[in-house]
């Protein structure tokens, strides 16, 4: 957010001034040379034959160049300007090739590329996260990940992919809980027991990392399966609402490659506060193949085909069904996921002299469907059961067009649908409690609960967003740099039109009663407006050769636009300026140096918004008797509305630095990159303090025995102030991470065809809570008519730090088609600590019964008129847990099979080491051991 | 040819029920091999070892069942069985791959443990007899080069375990690794002579889970022939056994040819920790067996007859001292010292030009076990002889073969085991019947039949069967708690095999 008035941020001033200094200064002196670019060449062939391969797909990926094999398997690209590149060549039928290269200036680059069946044949097999790569065209720290890498992972959806990225810890195959990712940032939550299940640094980071799917970006803004903040903690609902997109509706097999930008993204990608993960899927590769993989919990089977429907038309598709049973044997707990895919393509206009189309419509329609189950299981918990279904269809539109031989035009629009059904029941014994069925304000004579019985909780959700963007690409050269300049316009709109949260009345959830807290009312979701966005960006790569010397760098400004009404012609209600610079300098070739830095935005969730009205049930009358007939509970309900109109996008601040030394083709590789960023305003709640006014009353006829209730007389004869806490969200949040990562790849050890990758990454979080936080006993100073005042304290500061290290040794054989992968992961330095003051002085001041902050300066807290406000701060806070070094051992050995098939073994911690026990509910305890197979055949060509 | 593999047990003389020999299966099986690799399991051995490229990949069912068995073996045993064995020479030297995949539905069995009957006395058992599901991969190799006049050779293996309980009240689940790596080197010596030494290492996790959700049930602790350790266990109650086993081995082999004959012997020492713990805690109290051993053997194979008939003889003893210590307990409580020889002949013989071929075998053993519990001052001698033989014969017709084969064997035991009925009740359940089992003379008899195509000059296609029955021989004994009836073991098998 731009502060009303407010001077530019310290980054902004930064970024302009870079944007002065690439422009302004560089330009000029760089234009007294010209720049020049280079040639690639070369030949595709066979493995093993050598037989040149005529009509394969060659693209430097991530840009505009590719041309199909002539006869002789040759192909040519002029006037590449230089820069890395990876060199990709396909075919239907072959495994795909990527070679990394990098052109210099007026320099021919040759290289040969080897197809082969299947990719455990090819001499230069990469499965590991190439660091490098920049397929996308960006220039911030990005790590890209290809079919043959997600192809040896143990991976049954995106997440899994992702451990490949240094400080991504590894974790057990399977569907398993939610799965979100924390991008340079470290989870600094607790157990929910210790902490109330506050959200932690990885909720913000899973929630600020975008996920773009196959173009276009995936967003869980609209998501509202969440029993919100005063919701019923004994009843989780297995939903990722108010977090990132629950990464496992993305199945690992039918992901082509996925880049992770963990620096400055393009201008191009926005809502976002941690970094962006681009996922394209096998839907357009189409090499007809088939694959299972089964292990004593899951079990998983994929197809992945395409035909080609005469040469205007090809489709293809993809299909993943999969089940991960919780514990086997012990409970009936399982998750399953069923995802299809369909893409047609469709060329139109005439053909380019490299054959192919001048312009292209890409159609996708994507469906999935993930349900958790947790069954009852009347022996031992009676009454307890859960279950959360979504299911997910998407159609999206992508029409290219090139303009002249240096513009393109893009068109992308796509319409996304969720459909949540989550359920939760429990088992409730109370004891007699006074309870209201009113849903709107005023007062009314209640009834009692008390007994025991069975409630249950539904949340219904259907989730929509519609997107769209409008992208021209520019390749001009100007001012003696080549650039490659987007400019676009986004809109979004994201709504939700389920019928809400759901319960019966009569058999309430919420067992939080005492006596002014309400309970949670059903509340509709289609009554909730839309909340539309606009993003207009301006995103330029320039390139210049400076002598010897190689300059890149991306510049870009976007602008993200929050609108106060439905529409996008509504005003703004907060605004978002964000620069963007990044910068390589080459001064070798072995040597790049690089830095960026910018702002990011993210856009409030829906549920942050327009939270749900919060009742208040306050008990005027608790007249209780052992007759039944006797009893009267009187009670005044009130409604609050939570809602802050100034909750605006949450702000981030990335700065980085890196080196990356390359020693000739896939040789030695170090890649070291420090970081430093910093996220405000990241949504949280805070606790608004007020009060309500208590009537009371007098009775008649209060004698027992008469068999009626008494009766009160009116109006009421007195009355009292009952303090309260609303929870308002708000831009409260503070997440700072700072670390660094490297990853080291030294040289094949040929004799033993042995390679070694080294990955690690240090990370410190700390997550500050703006908030005030009343700890525990402000319940029983709520109904406590004699108490006049109760402390309150500053909000937490959760800090983590984690040093990880990977480590990867791969046998490659290519003559035996023989990948064995053994991954060890160092967990090397582990600490998490909330830093807060828990002794008695700790209290920040108090509040009082008309709900009025006092704050106390810490000189006068130990005045003996404050005696009662010096207690222990309890419940909120985690001591330090420092848990020592440790680490376990995942392996996978990968095989051809006769008629180009694929045996894999995979063992996550197949030593099964169990971690380390250091104290009471302290230490760390691995994932237990997993193994199994996975079968891939191929389908034909 | 099962010596070469790196997850062969170490220090470990597991007690078997009496077996008929294996079948080779004639359809498709290679000839049997000898050498520092295949006999030894000296890794360096491979590249020598190794000259011809083979593979084999084999899918099938198999079934166990009956009322002959010890009181912690399965019942009703289904399972499924893939399997893959390969060897090739790469460049200079060769590699060997074997996996194996099983996934296996068993009852009846007490035990909460893979391998109840392994030289170490701790077992993990419970009183639950359910339906329990088991899946089992294991994946092992080796690698070696050849550098002139020395070899350098490399095994490594992983064999992991899932168990868990079907449907059960009393839950079981259980979870086992063992990753094994061999390495050494080989030297040739004049006279045609190759001498090899070798190292290794085994470790092995095991994890067992006891839940009572919902059921309840007792939980026993068998470490000797004192009354187990027993314990109720009510919902939601849990009991978690881990076990981390390590053993290493360091041998030697020697490999020589004089006239027409190969010949190897070998020896090696070993030694195993076994560690166990039954809480999760940063310093828990442990149970722990300590085991030292030594294996001789020797190897030979000659061709006569014109190369017509191979004859291939083996021999090896290994002896086991083991001691076990129980935590909180001070000194040992238990010892064993245990030898078992093990010799074959086999004779395999195809005359020149004729369509049949077969092969016949004599195998021996010789088992000596003693095991003294010190607290209970009582032990159990078992002496054995197992004597038996098998034959095999396979005839081609076209590109069909077809095979039949038979086997059977005596065992003849001289045993004294502890008078159950002075012992305490949980022995009697438990362990009496083991003991009584290897105290009674019983014979194994086995029969195989196949049949087999061969698609090219080095590609054949085969289905067999084969079947196992064990029971008592003789007369009825009268000895308590020895077990009735038989049990019987089938399988089938389609096998492809690229034999070149």
């Amino acid at each position: 957010m731009i502060p009303p008035g407010g001077a530019p941020p310290r980054i902004v001033q930064t970024a302009a001034l870079l944007f002065g200094v690439l422009f302004g200064l560089v330009a000029p002196a760089a234009a007294q040379q010209r720049a020049e670019r280079g040639v690639v060449t070369g030949q595709v062939a066979l493995a093993g034959s050598g037989v040149p391969v005529a009509g394969a797909l060659v693209t430097l990926e991530g840009t505009p160049f590719q041309t199909l094999t002539d006869s002789a398997g040759v192909f040519l690209f002029r006037n590449v300007p230089p820069g890395p590149y990876v060199l990709l060549a396909r075919l239907i039928g072959l495994a795909p090739s990527r070679t990394p290269i990098t052109v210099a200036p007026g320099e021919t680059v040759r290289r040969s590329l080897i197809l082969a069946a299947s990719a455990l044949q090819l001499p230069d097999i990469v499965v590991t996260a190439a660091p490098g790569a920049r397929a996308q065209g960006e220039l911030g720290t990005a790590s890209v990940i290809d079919r043959d890498a997600i192809a040896n992972q143990t991976a049954t959806s995106l997440m899994g992919v992702l451990e490949l990225i240094p400080g991504v810890p590894t974790q057990a195959p399977g569907l398993t809980g939610v799965q979100q990712v924390s991008l340079r940032s470290v989870p600094t939550s607790a157990p929910a027991s210790l902490t109330g299940g506050g959200p932690s640094a990885g909720d913000l980071s899973s929630f600020g990392t975008l996920i773009v799917l196959d173009g276009v970006p995936l967003s869980n803004n609209a998501n509202l399966q969440s029993t919100g903040p005063r919701g019923e903690l004994a009843l989780p609902l297995a939903s990722s609402a108010g977090g990132g997109v629950d990464l496992r509706r993305i199945p690992a097999a039918t992901i082509e490659r996925v880049e992770v930008i963990r620096g400055i993204p393009s201008a191009r990608y926005g809502d976002l506060t941690q970094g962006v993960i681009i996922v394209d899927t096998r839907a357009a590769t189409a090499r007809p193949e088939a694959a299972a993989t089964v292990d004593a919990r899951s079990f998983e089977a994929n197809l992945v085909g395409g035909h080609e429907l005469g040469r205007a038309h090809a489709l293809t598709g993809t299909m993943d069904v999969a089940r991960t049973r919780l514990q086997p044997g012990f409970t009936a707990d399982d998750a399953t996921r069923v995802t299809v895919q369909l893409a047609h393509r469709l060329p139109l206009g005439s053909l380019t002299d490299a054959g192919l189309a001048r312009a292209v419509l890409d159609s996708r329609l994507d469906g999935y469907r993930l349900a958790s189950d947790n069954p009852e299981q009347p022996e031992l918990f009676p009454g307890r059961a859960s279950s959360s279904r979504e299911s997910g269809l998407r159609l999206s539109e992508r029409f290219r067009m090139p303009i002249g031989a240096q513009s393109t035009f893009t068109a992308t629009a796509s319409a996304d649908y969720a459909r949540q059904r989550s359920l939760a029941q429990a088992s409730r014994l109370r004891s007699a409690l006074p309870f209201t069925d009113r849903v709107d304000e005023g007062r009314a004579v209640g009834r009692y609960v008390e007994g025991s019985y069975i409630s249950e909780v539904g949340v219904e959700g259907d989730a929509w967003q519609l997107y769209s963007r409008l992208e021209a690409e520019l390749l001009p050269r100007a001012l003696t740099f080549d650039h490659r300049v987007f400019a676009g316009v986004e809109l979004r709109r994201e709504w939700n039109d389920g019928a809400g949260f759901l319960f019966d009345i009569e058999r309430p959830s919420q067992v939080l009663f005492n006596g002014v807290q309400g309970f949670d009312r059903p509340r509709r979701f289609d009554a909730i407006p839309p909340v539309a966005t606009t993003a207009i960006y301006l995103d330029d790569r320039l390139v210049r050769n400076l002598g010897s010397m190689t300059l890149t760098a991306q510049v870009g400004l976007r602008l993200d636009l929050l609108h106060r009404g439905t529409t996008w012609l509504s005003g703004v209600r907060d605004a978002a300026l964000q620069p963007r610079v990044n910068a390589e300098i080459a001064p070798w070739p072995w040597l790049r140096l690089r830095g960026g830095l910018g702002r990011t935005a993210k856009t409030p969730a829906l549920g942050s918004l327009y939270p749900a009205p919060q009742y208040f049930d306050v008990v005027n009358v608790n007249w209780f008797t052992s007759d039944p007939a006797e009893r009267l509970a009187v009670l005044t309900t009130f409604i609050r509305d939570p809602t802050n109109t100034d909750l605006g996008f949450a702000v981030g601040e990335k700065q980085e630095a890196g080196v990356r030394i390359a020693t000739g083709q896939r040789e030695l590789t170090l890649d070291v990159v420090v970081f430093r960023d910093g996220t405000v305003g990241g949504i949280g709640f805070r606790r608004v303090p007020g009060f309500l006014v208590r009537d009371l009353f007098d009775f008649a006829d209060s004698t027992p025995g008469t068999g009626r209730p008494p009766t009160v007389i009116e109006p009421p004869t007195r009355a009292d102030t009952v303090p309260i806490l609303l929870d308002v969200p708000g831009n409260v949040l503070a997440l700072a991470n700072r670390g660094i990562e490297a990853t080291l790849q030294l040289p094949e050890l040929r004799p033993l065809r042995l390679r070694l990758h080294v990955q690690g990454a240090l990370v410190r979080t700390s997550l500050a809570d703006g908030g005030i936080d009343f700890g525990r006993g402000f319940d029983s100073f709520q109904v406590s008519g004699d108490r006049t005042r109760s402390p309150y304290w500053d909000g937490v500061t959760k800090k983590s730090e984690r040093l990880l290290l990977t480590y990867r040794v791969v046998h490659h054989r290519p003559d035996l088609g023989l990948v064995i992968t053994a991954v060890v992961e160092h967990a090397v330095r582990e600490i998490q600590e909330d830093s807060a003051g828990t002794d008695t002085l700790s209290f920040a001041g108090y509040i009082t019964r008309a709900g009025e902050l006092v704050p106390l300066p810490r000189a006068r807290r130990g005045d003996p008129e404050f005696a009662d406000l010096r207690l222990p701060r309890t419940g909120s806070t985690v001591p330090r847990q420092d848990v020592p070094a440790d680490w376990f051992l995942s392996l996978q050995v990968s095989k051809t099979l006769p008629f180009n098939g694929r045996l894999s073994f995979y063992a996550f911690n197949a030593l099964d080491r169990p971690g380390r026990i250091t104290g009471i509910n302290e230490g760390r305890v691995f994932a237990r051991m997993r193994f199994g197979l996975e079968l891939t055949m191929p389908l034909g060509r | 040819m099962t010596g070469w593999s790196p997850l062969a047990r170490v220090a470990d003389l597991t007690r078997t029920a009496p077996a008929a020999p294996r079948f080779t299966n004639l359809l498709a099986a290679p000839l049997p091999r000898i050498g520092l690799f295949w006999t030894a399991g000296v890794p360096a051995g491979v590249g020598a070892d190794i000259v011809q490229s083979r593979a084999e990949l084999r899918a099938g069912e198999l079934g166990a069942a009956g009322a002959y068995r010890r009181t912690l073996d399965v019942d009703d045993v289904r399972g499924t069985r893939i399997s893959g064995l390969a060897w090739r020479p790469v460049g200079h030297g060769a590699v060997v791959g074997h996996v194996v995949a099983l996934q296996r539905a068993t009852a009846a069995g007490h035990a909460a443990i893979l391998n109840p009957y392994a030289s170490d006395p701790f077992v993990l058992a419970d009183s639950s007899l359910p339906a329990m599901r088991q899946l089992s991969v294991r994946l092992e190799g080796a690698l070696g080069w050849r550098f002139g006049r020395l070899d350098v050779g490399l095994s490594a293996g992983v064999d992991e375990h899932d168990f868990r309980t079907n449907e059960a009240r009393f839950a079981r689940l259980g979870r086992a690794s063992t990753p094994a790596v061999r390495a050494g080197g080989a030297i040739r010596l004049p006279m045609d002579l190759r001498f090899g030494v070798h190292g290794g290492w085994t470790g092995e996790s095991e994890t067992a889970i006891l839940a009572a959700q919902p059921g309840a049930g007792e939980v026993y602790l068998l470490d000797g022939y004192s009354d187990p350790l027993a314990g109720s266990l009510s919902p939601p109650g849990l009991v978690l056994r881990r076990a981390d086993r390590r053993a290493t081995l360091a041998g030697a082999g020697l490999e020589g040819r004089v006239l027409a004959v190969r010949w190897v012997v070998h020896a090696r020492r070993e030694w195993r920790t076994d560690e166990y713990v039954s809480t999760r805690e940063a310093t828990p109290p442990t149970d722990q067996w300590e085991a030292t051993g030594w294996t001789f053997g020797g190897a030979l194979q000659a061709t006569v007859l014109g190369n017509r008939l191979l004859l291939t003889a083996d021999a090896r003893s290994s002896t086991l001292s083991g001691k076990a210590r129980r935590a909180g307990l001070d000194g040992v409580f238990l010892r064993t010292d245990e030898r078992v020889v093990d010799a074959s002949v086999e004779l395999r013989y195809q005359p020149r030009g004729s369509s049949w071929r077969w092969t016949t075998a004599f195998v021996l053993r010789r088992e000596d076990r003693l095991r003294r519990d010190l607290i209970v001052e009582v032990h159990s001698d078992i002496r054995a002889w197992t004597t038996g033989g098998r034959i095999e014969v396979a005839r081609e017709i076209g590109s069909f073969v077809a095979g039949l084969g038979a086997a059977v064997t005596g065992y003849t035991p001289r045993a004294a085991i502890p008078d159950p009925n002075a012992m305490g009740p949980l022995y009697r359940r438990l362990v009496a019947a083991e003991n009584s089992l290897y105290a009674v003379p019983a014979v194994p008899t086995a029969l195989w039949v196949g049949v087999g195509y061969r698609v090219g000059p080095a590609t054949v296609i085969a289905l067999d069967a084969a079947g196992e029955r064990l029971a008592r021989r003789g007369p009825r004994p009268d000895l308590a708690f020895a077990p009735r009836g038989s049990y019987t073991g089938w399988s089938i098998d389609l096998r492809v095999v690229w034999d070149r």
